[in-house]
């Protein structure tokens, strides 16, 4: 029973996910389990799921986090659609932009990492700041994105010749198949390795369980590519960052030092760690995930304006609480924030194919927020923190 | 230690987590507010087609849960900051 309790509490976000997914299969008669609208589930929410990694790490910190992000998501767009009207050179244009990012990070990450100024009104002036420099180099106007180089690198559906020929884009689901038994085979290695050091382990159901549940989902996943256009380019994108902050979040010390610096600070700081530096490297990642989506943005709408990224930093922020990050700091995972973010995504598509006028959406977004309002004003009051 | 008479000294700490909770909840209630605004504008522009009814229904009780919202964050400010503060005048380090 108590096991059984553990498990819930573990996943409630996981049975979230599944129950809102249901209920929206249930709203839509299945259409949201057609494979174009689970191929687009992903990209469409490639920027949230990417920026809500670098959010991770500022929340990690202590709450922290970056309200600038939205804007430098515009600045680095405009940035983009500016050199390539101008004739510049794709590759050239993604680096330079990528620069950019690093500018801003760096920027931010100073003040507030080396000179102490609150992330809040740090991030909130960069907010004003860096939309109004987007309006400005784009003067106020739509500026398109036409270089197919540029769309192809980040839009694009890979095509093996041979196999993806037919309407069948079999490539997929070959991927697929192999990630699924990657997946168990190195459940098991690692489970053999751990049991000849003697280690504490997960029992095997709920571990093969649980991988096992994640194959299916990635099989089924692949299936659906195979029967729309294949897999994205953008998909590999959002998986290179996810699997590279879920590494440095879970296997390095470096990502260690940001829990660290979250849980206890002064003590990080007795031990030897560099906190400043560790302030500074959050907000530097989190401005070159904002610049990286500003990239993915421009290329999946084909054009930017003044208000692109409007309210994204909230998405963001959004996806980190609601998979399990801390407003005070020193807990959270990447698989936490990718359940949170696509529980986001899931809600945003399904009112979409329901054809739900957009205030009911905003009825509902605001009755989910005043859910967390509740839960917060009642657990506060339970340990009489208010 | 020398300190102002009239200065209150703080654990920075908790201080900093106090106005972390603020400024959270703050942006919370202030999102709150934009969607009751944002309701309201969809109405009046004629793009939505929610009854009138709702609409106030909506905007009502989001601004009034953003108000009363932004009353709890400062109250808990305060209390936080209060359980912040250092009392001793001497001998005390920062936790």
């Amino acid at each position: 029973m108590e096991n059984t309790q553990k498990l819930l509490k573990k996943y409630t976000m996981t049975i979230a996910l599944v129950v809102v997914f249901i209920m929206f299969a249930f709203f839509t008669n299945g259409k949201i389990f057609l494979a174009q609208n689970i191929s687009n589930l992903l990209l469409q929410n490639a920027y949230v799921l990417v920026m809500a990694c670098g959010m991770l790490l500022c929340i990690l910190t202590g709450g922290n986090v970056d309200l600038s992000v939205g804007s430098t998501l515009c600045l680095v767009g405009a940035v983009a659609a500016q050199f390539m009207s101008a004739g510049l050179n794709p590759i050239v244009t993604i680096v330079l932009c990528l620069g950019i990012s690093l500018l801003i990070g760096i920027w931010q990450g100073f003040w507030i990492g080396y000179v102490h100024i609150p992330p809040f009104i740090c991030t909130l002036a960069g907010m004003f700041l860096f939309r109004g420099l987007g309006r400005v180099i784009l003067s106020s106007k739509t500026v398109n994105i036409s270089d197919k180089t540029f769309l192809g690198i980040f839009t694009s559906y890979i095509t093996v010749p041979g196999l993806d020929d037919g309407g069948m884009k079999w490539s997929a689901l070959i991927v697929g198949v192999a990630v699924a038994v990657f997946l168990i085979g190195y459940t098991a290695f690692s489970r053999v390795k751990k049991a000849q050091k003697g280690y504490t382990m997960a029992s095997p159901f709920v571990a093969f369980g649980k991988i096992i549940a994640i194959s299916a989902l990635v099989i089924v996943y692949a299936w659906k590519l195979t029967n729309y256009k294949g897999i994205p380019v953008m998909l590999l994108w959002i998986m290179l960052v996810v699997l590279l902050y879920a590494f440095i979040t879970s296997k390095t010390a470096f990502g260690r030092y940001f829990y660290a610096v979250g849980g206890n600070e002064k003590a990080t700081k007795l031990s030897g760690i560099d906190t400043k530096k560790v302030y500074f490297v959050a907000y530097c990642s989190m401005s070159i995930l904002a610049g990286f989506s500003g990239l993915l943005v421009a290329a999946r709408i084909g054009s930017v304006n003044g208000d692109m990224g409007m309210s994204y930093e909230m998405d963001a922020i959004g996806s980190c609480f609601i998979g399990g990050a801390s407003a005070y700091g020193g807990s959270g995972t990447i698989p936490g924030i990718v359940i949170g973010a696509l529980l986001l995504g899931v809600i945003n598509q399904g009112m979409s194919i329901c054809g739900l006028d957009n205030n009911w959406q905003y009825v509902i977004k605001g009755a989910v927020l005043l859910l967390a309002v509740i839960f917060d004003v009642v657990s506060n009051h339970k340990t009489g923190k208010a | 230690m020398f300190q102002i008479p009239s200065g209150k000294k703080y654990y920075e700490k908790l201080k900093s987590k106090a106005y972390t909770g603020l400024a959270l909840r703050v942006l919370v209630a202030g999102y709150v507010l934009y969607l009751a605004w944002m309701i309201a504008s969809g109405s009046i522009s004629g793009e939505s087609t929610m009854p009138v009814w709702c609409v106030i229904l909506f905007c009502t009780l989001f601004a009034v849960s953003a108000v009363f919202f932004i009353i709890y964050a400062i109250r808990s400010f305060i209390k936080a900051l209060k359980a912040a503060e250092i009392r001793e005048t001497s001998d005390t380090e920062e936790q």
